[in-house]
């Protein structure tokens, strides 16, 4: 609260009471503490910008704003209306708060018109006439589209940017008090954002309050009054609109702490690379982006690094044989080259894919820990014909020390562990295929540190033996110790390459938001 | 702390303590149905006269026998996540197929179950692949299956539905037969080998493996290199197989055919694996089904014997799906899915 | 890419297969059978199509919505009616408006049940189904006959100027035209679109959905006394028979099962290419034992076909 107070101080164009304030937000799931202090304030006629890190809190408190989430402890203020949260969505929207999501949701089998009126009516009353809602429908969408579809339209046939521009109208047409924009210019043609940007002005002209949550420095730098920073679940600092730089916005969004010792891996033991595994030619991310080439060589690790859906997860899947479009991923054994046309293929060729989300996609949550190991290696266990489980636990056992995996016993519930220790023994699962190239998506999120050690330790000593290893991450410190090379990905393509010689966290970070090289 | 995505919610959520707790032990061994088992029992024994007698225990045996072979497929379905409502249908096709079918066509017992075996597998395998490939509720396609077979093979055999089974067929099928010398109905031998067969099968091979992983998983196995596709084609072919020789072994038991043979064993397939604790996509087994299977008939025998009527037993049923769902199958909020 | 006229129009207007095949099968059942008897079809076939009708809201309303307790619960109004109301001295007219709340009860029941418990309908509404059907043989273990001097029998007649048949159909139409006239059906179809989405912009899907239910619940109490009309029993073990009837016309009629879309319109049509069929087939000495294998075969093919168009669709959602 005194912190809002204090910031009232600064310029902006209608002094008076703020149009929200957030005062101490806690939200927690489970033992995850996805926001643990968030306090911030947004004034009349302001278009405040909201900036973190991947996990810095900012789409769960996105959700908190918008009412689909109900936070732990704290206020939100409202237009002078304090309350403890929404209670739910249509709370939220009837304080005046209207929030377009990153996701982009749009019902695809409504039409235009009623996809932009979606919500604004109760279950049986109609709250405008028709002639009204296409009347109004047609003067938002013409502010924002050059060419706006028909009103009858179906969504579902619209591109992609039509979409998000249908989800941004539906929340203009709610004459919001304030209007969340959570990443909602990721999907908008370069036209459809500047137009949006020339709405949003006239709009905050009205006294409307914008929080524009964004990665991309330009448009903070073209449009807000102010920022605030997020970090690890807290808001850090709020900055006024021009008192600001791009390397005080990366130190406070990154922080000064390190993960890892950096004396703890001496350059001496940086490997040099061997031959190489896998060759990528040509290949297109998403349907238009530009074309990437790459050769992963033995004994390498290399990261994946930038923001949230900038492509480097569609990479990593089409170097496991699962889709790419147009372009080739071949394995290379000596004299033998295998295109990597579909999973099975690249199992049987040596690659192993270790998936983001561990829980939708690793884990078979009621079954035991060595069970759980053993999936896709289960041939291996068998004597006479039938699955032996002392042979599954003497071939976990190894990976068990391998890994220093904590446990019960093998027979525990794979729950039991904690996120750490199950995704090693997913790590495991894959490495008892004997893999030539290991492929890791984000395996470290959402894990401890002492979890964290092990892994980078493991997967150094097995580079070592040859082991190539292609990881996309979301923290910057294992960039910075692990990779011998890392690749940012912007906008689908490889806006940046760093040798772990020349890489350092200003620079790398720097390049996510696409912005010039930052000297350290 | 890094994380940026809450944890997915537990698939049975609610207030923790000891509701939770005892939920969990329960998922492990099917304490409750075995204790209510033996209440069941002892009330039978203490308030209808005759029941604890060997007669009447092994008659009661031999209708859980038969409601449990009915509930083979049926518990496999559901390990992979579906449900089967053909089982009916396959019942009726497979009694019919043996007896009036086999007149009809002159092929003889044997020449029907050559027609069978490999017809149920391929109809139960399409149900299984139209419902993979094509993300379609498994529960309306076994219906139609359902219908569709027993149609296919009432077809040829026209209106009157009259079929008596082999006399040798009918003698193994009496409650005071022998096997081999042993006083035991041979109904009862076949129940008991299936359920052997059927706890290596899943806990043992490789094939009962990757159906649990399908049905704790899918997205997981597929990740594990496991050919989902070919999981529920397999299962889905061996349900209505089992459903189909369970249509065999039950004609051979009430000695003729007629078109709601299958009816009230669909039910109880259904209930039965679902009381036994088997929940949708894991975990489970058979052996719960057979605990499941053997309270069920005790419980609706005392309760016949003290004046349930079949209503009665209809409105059970749905109860007890209702509450059984209530514990183990609950889904996700919509906030956690935006 | 399905953007093609006809793609387009067949989205649009998906109940256009069903319209278009059941064109087709008149003419052939005419061709066949020149007596065609026009007035005893319609009052066969009116049941069928309110019964599909009834079917249609909970699966518009999404997340693996359906109703397979439709068929019980037509089968318990029609017994309360001949039963217990008429016995009561409430047989009149006022006895359908009784009865359509009853059955509205009951959906509404399956409703909060989903919603409340978080189960999967198909499970809850089976729970449902055999609930129902228990009830209907513990208030009927034989069948009750009606009165032939009722006036449901009207509805399989004449009612005034207009064939009882026509009338009885409209009801359901009559009732969805009116809520077309509020928002509730726009909300209807978003939630069963995309709930999260409908979520997220206010809509109240809890409540939708529970209505959705309840609405399929009321046509299914009208059925109800529709049936009776026509056949003058109230039967308990007739609960089972239009099930999978009702599903397979509303498959066929173009209502995709994953929600949001089609229309009552699609079970209507969808309802009257089966019952056509069952027509031409009775016409060619087809022996009724047949049917079974034709309604399965049918039902698998439309929920398949319906399916793959669907898919299409959703796959260019991204």
């Amino acid at each position: 609260m005194d912190r809002a107070r204090a910031s009232l101080t600064g310029t902006s164009t209608s002094g008076e009471r703020p149009i929200l304030i957030v005062s101490s937000i806690r939200k927690a799931f489970g033992p995850t503490r996805a926001v643990r202090d968030a306090s911030f304030d947004v004034r009349r006629g302001e278009i405040h910008a909201l900036m973190g890190e991947n996990g810095s809190g900012k789409s769960t408190l996105v959700k908190i704003l918008s009412g689909v989430h109900v936070p732990d402890s704290g206020t939100i203020t409202v237009g002078g209306a304090e309350r403890w949260s929404f209670t739910s969505p249509n709370d939220a929207l009837g304080a005046g708060v209207a929030t377009v999501f990153q996701e982009v949701l749009a019902a695809p089998n409504l039409t235009v018109l009623d996809n932009l009126w979606l919500g604004a009516d109760g279950l049986f009353r109609t709250v405008q006439g028709r002639r009204e809602r296409q009347r109004l429908a047609k003067s938002v969408l013409a502010e924002l589209l050059e060419n706006p579809p028909e009103l009858d339209a179906l969504v579902g046939d619209l591109d992609l940017s039509d979409r998000q521009a249908c989800a941004i109208a539906r929340a203009m047409l709610r004459n919001p008090l304030l209007l969340v924009l959570d990443e909602a210019t990721s999907a908008l043609d370069f036209d459809t954002r500047t137009r949006l940007f020339a709405m949003l002005r006239a709009r905050v002209a009205d006294g409307v309050g914008i929080i524009l949550i964004t990665h991309r420095m330009d448009e903070v730098r073209e449009i807000a009054d102010r920022v605030t920073v997020l970090r690890a679940g807290e808001t850090v600092d709020t900055l006024d609109g021009d008192a600001w730089t791009i390397e005080e916005l990366v130190r406070l969004m990154t922080g000064d702490a390190h993960l890892v010792d950096t004396a703890a891996t001496p350059e001496a033991t940086r490997r040099t690379p061997g031959a190489p595994v896998l060759e990528v030619r040509d290949l297109r991310v998403a349907a238009d982006s530009s074309p990437v080439d790459f050769t992963l060589h033995a004994g390498e690790i290399v990261g994946l690094a930038g923001l949230e859906g900038q492509g480097q997860d569609a990479f990593l899947r089409a170097l496991a044989g699962r889709g790419a479009n147009g372009g080739s991923v071949v394995r290379v054994a000596g004299d033998v080259r295998t295109p990597l046309s579909s999973p099975s293929v690249s199992h049987r060729a040596g690659v192993a894919y270790v998936p983001r989300e561990r829980r939708a996609e690793s884990i078979f949550d009621w079954m035991s820990i060595v069970d759980n190991f053993a999936t896709p290696t289960l041939t291996a266990d068998r004597r006479g014909g039938l699955l032996s489980g002392r042979a599954a636990s003497e071939r976990f056992a190894e990976y068990r020390a391998l890994l220093r995996i904590k446990l019960g016993k093998p027979s525990d519930g794979i729950t039991t562990l904690s996120g750490g220790n199950q995704q090693k023994v997913i790590i495991a699962r894959w490495l008892a295929a004997s893999p030539h190239v290991l492929l890791l998506n984000d395996p470290t999120r959402g894990i401890d540190i002492g979890a964290k050690r092990d892994l980078y330790a493991l997967l150094a000593e097995l580079a070592a033996k040859g082991l190539a290893v292609v990881m996309l991450s979301t923290e910057v410190d294992e960039h910075l110790e692990l990779m011998d090379r890392v690749l940012v990905f912007s906008d689908y393509r490889v806006s940046a390459e760093f040798t772990h010689r020349d890489v350092s966290r200003e620079a790398l970070v720097a390049s996510f938001f696409g912005d010039e090289q930052v000297t350290a | 702390m890094n994380a940026s995505s809450p944890p997915q919610p537990l698939r049975v959520s609610g207030p923790s303590g000891v509701w939770t707790r005892s939920v969990a032990l329960q998922k492990r061994i099917p304490l409750l149905q075995i204790a209510l088992l033996i209440i069941a029992f002892v009330v039978g024994v203490t308030t209808l006269p005759g029941f604890g007698g060997p007669q009447s225990i092994v008659s009661v045996l031999m209708i859980a026998a038969l409601a449990g072979l009915a509930s083979v497929g049926q518990t496999l379905t559901i390990l992979v996540g579906g449900f089967d409502l053909s089982v009916a249908g396959f019942i009726v096709a497979g009694g019919l197929m043996v007896t009036q079918v086999a007149d009809v066509l002159a092929i003889g017992f044997w020449g029907a179950l050559v027609i069978l075996v490999p017809g149920a597998m391929i109809l139960g395998g399409v149900v299984g692949y139209l419902s993979h490939r094509f993300a379609i509720q498994p529960l309306i396609l076994t219906l139609a299956m359902g219908s569709f077979v027993v149609g296919i093979v009432r077809g040829p055999t026209g209106q009157s539905v009259s079929g008596q089974a082999p006399e040798w067929l009918t003698a193994m099928a009496a409650p005071i037969s022998k096997t081999f010398g042993l006083p035991i109905p041979p109904i009862l031998v076949l129940w008991v080998i299936v359920i052997v067969g059927m706890a290596i099968f899943l806990r043992r091979t490789v094939g009962g493996r990757r159906i649990y992983l399908t049905g704790a998983n899918p997205t997981a196995a597929s990740y594990a290199l496991v050919n989902t596709r070919r999981v529920w084609v397999l299962v889905f072919g061996i349900s209505a197989l089992c459903s189909a020789l369970t249509g065999v072994v039950l004609v051979a038991y009430s000695g003729n055919v007629d078109p709601n043979l299958g009816n009230p064993y669909l039910f109880s397939s259904l209930a039965a694996v679902i009381v036994g604790g088997t929940v949708g996509g894991g975990p489970g087994d058979y052996t719960r089904t057979v605990v499941g299977a053997l309270l069920l008939t005790v419980v609706t025998t005392v309760l016949v014997g003290h004046g349930l009527t079949s209503a009665d037993q209809q409105i059970m049923y749905g109860v007890v799906i209702l509450i059984a769902m209530a514990i183990y199958g609950r889904e996700r909020r919509i906030s956690d899915r935006v | 890419m399905m953007t093609s006229v006809p793609a387009r129009i067949l989205r649009k207007h998906t109940f256009i297969f069903a319209l278009g095949l059941s064109v087709v099968l008149l003419l052939v059942n005419v061709l066949i059978q020149p007596t065609f008897g026009w007035a005893s079809q319609l009052a066969s076939f009116a049941p069928l199509a309110l019964v599909a009708m009834a079917s249609a809201p909970s699966i518009i309303s999404g997340r693996g919505g359906i109703d397979i307790s439709i068929g019980p619960v037509m089968t318990l109004c029609a017994i309360v009616f001949v039963g217990y109301l008429a016995p009561a001295g409430l047989g009149g007219i006022e006895a359908l408006p009784l009865v359509m709340l009853l059955g509205g009860a009951i959906g509404t029941l399956n409703g909060l049940i989903i919603i409340w418990l978080r189960l999967a309908p198909i499970v809850v509404t089976l729970g449902m189904y055999f609930i129902v059907i228990g009830i209907n043989l513990k208030l009927a273990p034989s069948p009750l006959r009606l009165d032939d001097t009722s006036w449901a029998t009207s509805l399989a007649g004449m009612v005034g100027p207009l064939p009882g048949p026509l009338v009885s159909i409209s009801i359901p139409l009559v009732i969805w035209g009116l809520l077309g006239l509020t928002a509730f059906r726009r909300n209807l179809y978003a939630v069963g679109g995309n709930d999260a989405t409908a979520f997220t912009a206010g809509v109240n899907v809890s409540a939708v959905r529970v209505l959705a239910f309840a609405i399929g619940g009321v046509f299914a109490g009208a059925a109800g006394v529709v049936l009776v009309g026509l056949v003058r029993t109230a039967d308990a073990s007739s609960s089972t028979a239009y099930t999978l009837v009702a599903i397979a016309a509303v498959a066929l009629g173009g209502i995709s099962l994953a929600g949001g879309a089609g229309g009552i319109i699609g079970g209507l049509f969808g309802a009257l290419a089966i019952f056509l069929v069952q027509s031409v087939l009775a016409d060619t000495d087809l022996p009724q034992t047949w049917l079974p294998a034709v309604y399965g075969a049918l039902l698998i093919a439309s929920v398949t076909v319906g399916a793959i168009v669907s898919r299409d669709h959703t796959r260019r959602k991204q």
